[in-house]
């Protein structure tokens, strides 16, 4: 996304158009509820969260800091919504999920069929190695985009996404994929 | 770079993100092709983002757009409203809220020449709407003023009163839109009127201890406000341009209160 079209849509935003929000909205509204359901698995809290971010995004524009990527900060809001959500839920820990075990190779082959698979695998690492994964991997951000989300350093990035690739090999390792 | 492993595994891992530069790409090219070890490792780690790669992203739910812009403030649309009105005087106001309804039959009043004393307070919270009246008020008594001379916003705020009522006279020189907000301690005061001239009717957001309102370029804004009781009335005034606070001050005066019907 260009981070320029998007400080000029914050600041359409700001002095009252509603037609450059709808538009931030969507622009991001497809990958934060992407991100939310593989956080949470859960379609209707996906897409509660979608919801309250852009309302917490809306409501606190004038806080958006324009040194920082619009995408970082909304994501940002996505994962606070996400944990608060969880933690309502009490679902922060890893949840092993063993209703997948049932697939026979042929059905977890299949494009959605693995979706779940991977889905199952995800919800089964904690909450701070989930969100790495689903941030890399279904949210294509780097290093940098990810160290700016989370407020943690590159280097904490990477090594939690060094644990979190080896776990989550394991729990596909432990689902025949792998 | 050293040669253990882990670091040659922390090089896969940065290659198979795109965050190997070229130099250390050809650097683990070579170890892994001496090491079967490490072929076996990166083949792994290939194989698990190719997994991940073939999950398909979600479409959104077919509801979910309208229901985020259905959840959305009206606080915004408040304020293109404004924008549209100074081009349409006459568009059918935007009303939330029957306490709204309340308001507009004041201003109505207003409009008719009722005195302003003769008016109920409007002390309810959450009134958005666009709220005209001519400033007819008689007799306010000067109370404190404050001067803005930053170049982002001059003019003045000055605070009058007359009995138990409270003028709020803002005359604003800005080169861009200023988001202004008014509190005020509610149990002390509630919204009476608003004002703005000249000409067109623009929009202001009142809820429970706070007004706000835009205006752009050189206008003169006026609000009214009621004191319930008698005491000292505190208007904590804040001023945005594009989001940034760029003044926060204050207006002070005591106030009668209004006589008991």
């Amino acid at each position: 996304m260009d981070d320029n079209e998007d400080l000029k849509l914050v600041q359409e935003s700001r002095q009252g158009s509603r037609e450059s929000f709808e538009r931030l909205i969507a622009r991001y509204e497809k990958a934060i509820f992407n991100a939310a359901y593989r956080i949470l698995r859960d379609y209707e809290d996906a897409k509660d969260v979608t919801q309250n971010v852009f309302l917490k995004a809306f409501q606190n524009l004038e806080h958006f800091d324009a040194k920082h990527r619009f995408f970082s900060w909304i994501y940002r809001i996505a994962l606070n919504e996400s944990i608060n959500l969880c933690k309502s839920r009490r679902r922060l820990d890893a949840v092993e999920d063993t209703r997948v075990e049932e697939n026979t190779p042929e059905k977890l082959m299949r494009s959605t069929e693995l979706g779940g698979v991977v889905q199952a695998a995800l919800m089964s690492l904690g909450f701070e190695y989930r969100v790495v994964i689903v941030l890399r991997h279904f949210n294509d951000c780097n290093y940098q985009e990810m160290s700016e989300i989370l407020e943690i350093p590159e280097k904490t990035v990477k090594s939690r996404l060094f644990t979190a690739r080896a776990l989550l090999r394991n729990s596909l390792a432990k689902k025949g994929i792998l | 770079m050293s040669d253990s492993p882990e670091k040659y595994l922390e090089l896969m891992h940065a290659a198979l993100d795109g965050e190997a530069t070229d130099k250390e790409l050809a650097t683990l090219r070579d170890y892994i092709a001496s090491h079967p070890e490490a072929q076996s490792a990166h083949a792994e780690l290939a194989k698990l983002t190719e997994i991940l790669n073939q999950v398909e992203e979600l479409e959104t739910p077919e509801d979910l757009h309208g229901s985020i812009l259905a959840a959305l403030p009206p606080r915004r649309l408040v304020a293109e409203i404004g924008q549209r009105n100074s081009r349409s005087r006459f568009r059918i106001p935007l009303i939330r809220y029957g306490y709204a309804l309340a308001a507009g039959l004041l201003i109505g009043a207003a409009l008719t020449g009722v005195a302003f004393k003769s008016l109920s307070p409007v002390e309810t919270s959450d009134i958005y709407g666009t709220l005209a009246v001519r400033e007819n008020a008689p007799s306010y008594d000067p109370v404190e003023q404050l001067k803005l001379d930053s170049p982002e916003l001059a003019g003045s705020v000055e605070l009058r009163r007359s009995g138990s009522n409270a003028m709020v006279i803002f005359d604003l020189h800005g080169q861009q839109a200023v988001e202004v907000e008014v509190g005020f301690d509610a149990s002390q005061a509630g919204l009476m009127s608003f004002d703005q001239q000249p000409g067109d009717i623009r929009s202001l957001e009142a809820k429970k201890g706070t007004i706000s309102f835009q205006t752009e370029g050189q206008r003169r804004s006026t609000v009214l406000l009621t004191n319930e009781k008698a005491g000292q009335l505190t208007l904590d005034l804040r001023f945005y341009v594009a989001g940034k606070l760029i003044r926060h001050d204050a207006l002070a005066g005591r106030f009668p209160g209004e006589s008991p019907k």
